[in-house]
């Protein structure tokens, strides 16, 4: 009868915020914050948790399909029969067409990446592309491009912190707190976003820029900064590739034209530009979604992230500092450190990841002899940049390689979680999926990809399974709250024990989820054991607190050593691919087309109870906004004529899609906002799927041309 | 710990985490009833400046309890321990007087026309435990057991943002 409280946490994103879950004969009852991570909070989703698990479309057992692709006609069978099926498969294919014929993808979540990303190698394909082909990678391009790592703001010691696109109390409440105490210590913010989110009460001073024209208005500050004087000379010489050709490049954008760009009042720049001005110290968090989700948006990161590198404020206490060091006693004990590479085989055409200089310091051990040769993953052709920089295929290229076959055929597609709405123009995905010889889909809940499958596997959530989570130098096992629901397994199982039917050469990989965690374990120094005795996190042993500089000192893992203001990596592809080496700023939308579609359309900014499309069919989530509904501006509404939860339309060149209006003054004028969730109003499928960065791959979902009517009624 | 809770309206984010700890502390099946907890809005123009108000509203476990005193059929009763205003709505009639007393829109009626609100989480409250809606705030926005003038200002500016609320709804 009574009830017990076991530790868990949520996977929704991925902060794994701690949770006490109340559990009565195996069922969850309710939950409650945990301080074990993540300070005790949990947000909005997460409160929302047990309702996703819980998701009436939840996929009981393996199935088969047995009608027509799409049909909805299945039959249930076992694991056995599941995995056998679909190891003669893939390893048919493999030996018909080659390993690269079969492109495994990911979405949602991340926490056995690794362990995937490896089953991938040990096929013998580079071919792994994630939901990360539209999220966050980008953004690490920009970042490593210019500094050789990721990068996170040292906002308790600055002067100045800038939030562009930030907002963190629709994501990651933990971090709210900092913000305020970084005010009441004198600290200035500066937030940069079309959209007023709650971020912009706690702003000195807002800027509003149209959609995607952030790189425009950071070169307006660069430039500003220039003719001031207020770059850091000594540092530049030191440390900067590229300034002078930089500085001669920034000098167009004037106050007046970058006024006119972004459409912002002068009077507004100026006193932005003043505040950084007078800022020594300043650090900058850019969104790892809103700022690289343009055709222009990996440049547009460089062109804010550059702000740090004129005026000495990348790796300097109190501006921004590297996440990977240049030395291993900085680094947390990485478990999954070659973990990957151990089974990777090579590009044959000698490009791609493993020839980038990130990632020669990251594995200087790296064994050449005797690998596999495989073809170069999917979209290198097209991104190059990407492919050098991100150990991913770019997946926004699958579609087009699916169905024109080049420069190699896509037969079989094995996914986890492959969800449509990622991606733009969608319904091209559908009929190229449909198109496969094979197409296996593992998943928590029947999606329209699992529809379409031939074989469906069901996967469980973070409560019904183990996993080892890593938090800055702590290290924690977190055991199963409640058994895994209907015949669902973790991810890693059903990799594991699919290695193991296709008997693939890399017995860790067999050996099961506690076999693979005791191998990742055996450099650090605590053992499986030892965690799971312990009721808290444990200290990872031997790691040094990282001192501010040491990466310049001793070099950046850029080609020149330096921060490449002018990257030697694009200039490779300058000639090839009309690709710019300076953070060259391009509008971000099409040029045709303004007077049939007046509107701007921004896809995907978050909204509290949502994410990706995973609360979908939970109708407590449901209650806080119970419809699809664009967010537009009430100035823009009376115009057309548009009341409060009127039906409206969206149309672009690509289609249109039905919704309710949201009135609200959030939404810039000229600027529509819809979230990208929605089963039957999904605003990607109406995105152009030419419509990518040429430097990321990543679709241009935040600056579409469309326009807006009123629907009427019958 | 007492379930005198008030509410500050220029720290709330809008982020609905303790609306929907409400829901799941409680069990609230949405299709039959509202959580205890609601979440509304107010924009203020002004030129270029925009202030958006956001701000959650439910029992307040007020000392004078005016529902309490509206109701003909002494559904309501009152812990002593925690100050909490129990709401047993088993003789409840559907008079909706307890309603129209309410100074915070915490009084709903459920789809058998009953009246029902929120309990202060009077089950954590016993051990010393806080509310789900003042734990889920990541801003303090919630809170319980504060001095009088704080308590007070911050159920003003609540009622302030309430009235506002329906005044704006009516005009349209």
């Amino acid at each position: 009868m009574a009830f017990e409280i076991r530790k868990s946490f949520c996977s929704i994103c991925s902060r794994g915020c701690g949770m006490d879950v109340w559990v009565k004969d195996d069922q969850v009852i309710k939950i409650e914050p945990s301080n074990f991570q993540n300070g005790g909070q949990i947000c909005v989703k997460g409160y929302a948790y047990k309702d996703y698990i819980f998701r009436e479309d939840r996929i009981k057992t393996p199935v088969r399909r047995v009608g027509e692709r799409g049909s909805g006609q299945w039959e249930p069978i076992s694991w056995e029969e599941a995995y056998e099926e679909i190891a003669g498969k893939l390893l048919g294919l493999r030996e018909q067409y080659g390993a690269d014929s079969v492109m495994f993808y990911t979405g949602y979540s991340k926490w056995y990446r690794p362990v995937y990303h490896r089953f991938i190698h040990s096929f013998g394909t580079l071919n792994y592309g994630t939901e990360s082909s539209t999220c966050h990678q980008s953004y690490r391009m920009g970042s490593e491009l210019l500094f050789g790592t990721l990068t996170r703001p040292d906002m308790a010691n600055s002067d100045l912190f800038i939030g562009w696109a930030y907002n963190p109390f629709y994501n990651g409440n933990y971090q709210n707190l900092s913000l305020e105490d970084f005010r009441e210590k004198g600290g200035k913010v500066l937030v940069i976003d079309p959209r007023v989110t709650p971020a912009a009460k706690f702003a000195d001073i807002v800027l509003r820029p149209d959609s995607g024209t952030d790189g425009a208005l950071a070169n307006f500050f660069g430039n500003y900064l220039i003719q001031q004087g207020k770059t850091d000379s000594e540092y530049i010489t030191a440390y900067v590739h590229g300034f002078s050709e930089y500085k001669k490049y920034v000098k167009k954008f004037t106050l007046e034209k970058t006024a006119q760009i972004t459409n912002i009042p002068e009077k507004q720049l100026l006193e932005a530009a003043e505040l950084i001005a007078a800022s020594p110290r300043f650090s900058v968090q850019v969104s790892g979604a809103a700022i690289p989700h343009h055709t222009n948006g990996m440049q547009n990161v460089r062109a804010i992230l550059a702000l740090t590198a004129i005026t000495g404020n990348f790796d300097r206490e109190g501006g921004i500092l590297p996440v990977e060091y240049s030395r291993e006693a900085f680094n947390t004990k990485v478990l999954w450190d070659q973990f990957v590479d151990e089974t990777r085989p090579l590009s044959e055409d000698g490009g791609g990841y493993q020839n980038s200089s990130a990632w020669h310091h990251q594995n200087p051990d790296f064994n050449w002899e005797g690998r596999k040769l495989c073809r170069p993953k999917i979209g290198s052709s097209r991104f190059p940049v990407w492919s050098e920089i991100v150990d991913e295929c770019q997946s926004m290229d699958l579609t087009r390689q699916i169905l024109e076959e080049t420069p190699y055929p896509i037969k079989a597609v094995f996914a986890l979680g492959m969800n449509r709405r990622m991606f733009i123009d969608n319904e091209k995905l559908m009929g190229a999926l449909k198109k496969l010889d094979f197409f296996v889909d593992v998943d928590l809940f029947w999606t329209d990809a699992a529809k379409v499958a031939d074989i469906v596997l069901p996967a469980c959530s973070s409560f019904e399974r183990s996993e080892l989570i890593t938090a800055g130098s702590f290290i924690r096992y977190v055991e199963p709250a409640i058994k895994p629901l209907y015949q669902s397994k973790s991810d890693v199982d059903i990799i594991s024990e699919l290695a193991e039917q296709m008997k693939l050469d890399d017995k860790i990989l067999r050996s099961g989820y506690e076999g693979i965690v005791k191998y990742a374990l055996r450099r650090v120094g605590v053992t499986l054991d030892s965690l799971k005795a312990s009721p808290g996190p444990i200290r990872i042993p031997g790691k040094m607190p990282y001192f501010p500089g040491r990466n310049l000192a001793d070099g950046l893992r850029t080609p020149t050593g330096k921060i490449e203001l002018y990257s030697e990596t694009i200039a490779k592809f300058k000639e090839s691919h009309g690709l710019e080496p300076l953070p060259v700023y391009d509008p971000p939308l099409k040029r045709a087309g303004k007077k049939k579609y007046p509107f701007i359309l921004t896809a995907g900014g978050r909204i509290p109870t949502e994410f990706h499309s995973r609360y979908q069919n939970v109708k407590s989530a449901k209650f806080l906004r119970p419809y699809p509904a664009a967010d537009l501006n009430p100035e823009d509404a009376e115009v057309l004529g548009i009341r409060q939860d009127d039906p409206i339309v969206i149309t672009t060149d690509t289609g249109s899609i039905h919704v309710r209006a949201n009135l609200t003054h959030m939404a810039k004028k000229g600027i529509v906002f819809m979230y990208q969730s929605y089963e039957n109003a999904d605003v990607n499928r109406i995105i152009d799927w030419d419509h990518l960065d040429p430097y990321s791959g990543f679709p241009g979902y935040r600056t579409v041309r469309c326009s807006i009517r009123k629907e009427e009624q019958p | 710990m007492k379930a005198q809770f008030t509410f500050h309206p220029e720290r709330c984010v809008g982020c609905g985490a303790c609306v929907m700890a409400c829901v799941d502390q409680n069990q609230i099946d949405v299709d039959e009833r509202k959580p205890y907890r609601l979440l509304k809005k107010n924009e203020y123009v002004e030129g270029e400046q925009i202030d958006i108000v956001y701000f959650t509203h439910g029992c307040m476990h007020c000392k004078d309890h005016p529902c309490a005193n509206a109701c003909r059929k002494g559904c309501f009763s009152f812990d002593r321990s925690t100050g909490t205003v129990i709401l047993d709505s088993e003789n409840c009639v559907g008079c909706h007087a307890c309603e129209r007393a309410c100074p915070f829109d915490a009084i709903q009626f459920t789809r058998d026309r009953k009246a029902a609100k929120c309990n202060g989480c009077i089950q954590n409250l016993k051990r010393d435990r806080l509310p789900l809606c003042v734990m889920a705030c990541p801003m303090q926005a919630i809170t319980i057991d504060e001095k009088n003038d704080v308590l007070e200002a911050g159920r003003k500016s609540l009622q302030k943002e309430l009235s506002e609320y329906h005044r704006r709804k009516g005009e349209a």
